[in-house]
């Protein structure tokens, strides 16, 4: 894919967003989405729902998915749609929104584009050092399903998954070459995805309740208002994944920087199959779907496509596949309450998975870029955010302490 | 006795500190998000916290649509402190959900523990 085709599929994710938000179909940001009921009735403006937007996505946008960017020069998803977002609301216009969105979209590939134009002009010292962020996070994303195990069932479900997952990961280099350079950590997330949502199967609701017909018709209505759209977006996303410009949760954007593009789907399958289970009921509640669809399988199917054609096919029927079964996992849901308890543990997992990755990675990095003060801005700064009651999410502490020790090695070196 | 059901990310270790706050002088409960907010809807439980990592998705994104955006509140997000006058001004607006950001369990579940606790003297 061209620079030309991938400015014009994240202004086209952009343009979207703007659209399906300002018309009250679909929402990116979680928090947004339960308040488009009241968008619609008009209790909310769109400019006071845009500030509220803002919010909630300006964290996110500048200390969760810009460092992941800024060290790998691969846009996380936040990027490209939490802008677009806010700006689609702003306006009174349609007009004016869609082509504020549109250059949101914009704005996001030229960051990327611009990032991508400089690393070969940066000393080898930052470059040769950028991808060892990632080392312990390949190394680590078996235990994504391990860590949500124990969260949801104690020691007792770390067995049950940990041992099928150690299995494979020790058979390692007997398993043969895996579909797409896959890892056997890689095959070793997928195993213990399916285990652990097999295990939340096993408990079914004793009560004979049903699901409330209000929500069933909500998720219903979607296929109207959102379905055409969103497989737009889902195709755009697909094409743009499988190009390597786009990535979702920070594990995939940095497996994703060092080519374990497999392992990337493989985390993004892991993420989709933990949120599912509140996206699909917040849309139940607000007659709003999510953006990208359950974050972030779309992509995933993009990134195992041989083409971007194939990706943006593969994007687009993932998302509107997910959609058009919204209703059937209302109900799997109600009879199986334990899979949203799973997917909140799921959630917590990954992330307790990836904070220690990412700062362990980070160290190493930066004590490879700068020896000695590097590793010590790193966790200066990690000391520093604890100690003011974490101004930085946790996760993105690390690639923050990254830049600002490759921006003292660029100064150090033209000094030097 | 007043009641206060525990969701989302780390909600065990939520309620186990909520619990230690509350030393018997309200019931802690946890549960899924989705049950959660049914509870305080249909006024079997009195009030929601839910932990997710920005404290403003999912932490409360169901509470919202089922028990309204206007007795919902993100009071810990990501990236900032917790302000226990920010949770006393919340409970005095008739607030009943509570967002928090999974990064502030620590000191955001005890504060709301102790603002309910002071709201209801």
């Amino acid at each position: 894919m061209n620079s030309y085709a991938a400015a014009a599929c994240f202004a086209g994710i952009g343009l979207l967003t703007a659209i399906v938000v300002r018309k009250g179909a679909s929402a990116y940001h979680d928090a947004v989405r339960p308040l488009l009921p009241e968008y619609r009735r008009g209790d909310i403006a769109g400019p006071e729902l845009s500030r509220q937007a803002w919010s909630v996505s300006a964290g996110f946008i500048s200390w969760f998915a810009l460092p992941f960017t800024l060290v790998t020069g691969i846009a996380t998803s936040h990027l490209a749609f939490l802008p677009a977002e806010v700006l689609g609301l702003r306006w009174r216009s349609r007009a004016v929104s869609a082509a504020a969105g549109a250059a949101a979209g914009l704005a996001a590939f030229g960051l990327v584009a611009a990032l991508r134009a400089v690393y070969p002009h940066l000393p080898l010292q930052v470059t040769s050092s950028l991808p060892m962020i990632a080392v312990p996070v390949w190394h680590t994303i078996f235990l994504f399903p391990v860590a949500a195990a124990y969260f949801q069932w104690g020691l007792r479900g770390v067995a049950a998954v940990g041992v099928p997952v150690a299995a494979v990961v020790a058979a390692g280099g007997h398993l043969g070459p895996l579909p797409g350079g896959l890892s056997a950590g890689g095959l070793a997330l997928l195993l213990g995805t399916l285990i652990i949502v097999a295990a939340a199967l096993r408990r079914r609701r004793t009560d004979s309740a049903a699901v409330p017909r209000f929500l069933v018709d909500n998720v219903r209505a979607l296929r109207r208002s959102a379905l055409l759209p969103l497989a737009v977006i889902g195709a755009l996303c697909g094409a743009l994944a499988q190009a390597h410009w786009l990535a979702g949760e920070p594990a995939a954007v940095l497996l994703m920087g060092t080519g374990h593009i497999w392992d990337a789907a493989a985390v993004g399958v892991f993420s989709a199959a933990a949120f599912a289970p509140m996206v699909t009921r917040s849309a139940a509640t607000s007659g709003s779907y999510s953006t990208q669809g359950f974050p972030d399988w779309v992509l995933s199917a993009g990134m195992i496509s041989g083409t971007p054609l194939l990706g943006a096919a593969a994007g687009g029927a993932v998302l509107s596949a997910e959609l058009l079964a919204a209703p059937w996992l209302l109900a799997l849901l109600h009879v199986f309450p334990e899979l949203a308890e799973l997917g909140s543990a799921m959630r917590q997992g990954m992330a307790a998975v990836l904070d220690i990755a990412v700062l362990a990675g980070s160290v190493l990095a930066a004590s490879h870029m700068l020896p000695m003060a590097g590793a010590a801005i790193v966790v200066a700064l990690f000391v520093w955010n604890e100690a003011s009651q974490r101004r930085l999410m946790p996760v993105a502490v690390g690639p923050v302490g990254v830049a600002a020790v490759a921006i003292v090695t660029l100064l150090t070196a033209r000094g030097g | 006795m007043t009641s206060v059901v525990i969701t989302g990310m780390a909600r065990d270790r939520a309620a186990a500190l909520a619990a230690d706050t509350a030393a018997g002088r309200i019931e802690i409960l946890s549960d899924s998000d989705y049950e959660g907010a049914i509870a305080v809807q249909s006024g079997q439980v009195d009030y929601y916290v839910g932990l997710c990592q920005s404290g403003a998705g999912g932490a409360l994104a169901l509470a919202i649509g089922l028990i309204g955006s206007k007795r919902a509140r993100t009071v810990a997000p990501a990236g900032r402190p917790v302000a226990e006058d920010l949770i006393a001004a919340a409970l005095a607006d008739g607030v009943v959900a509570f967002g928090v950001s999974v990064d502030h369990v620590d000191k955001a579940v005890p504060a709301i523990i102790r603002g309910i606790l002071n709201h209801r003297a």
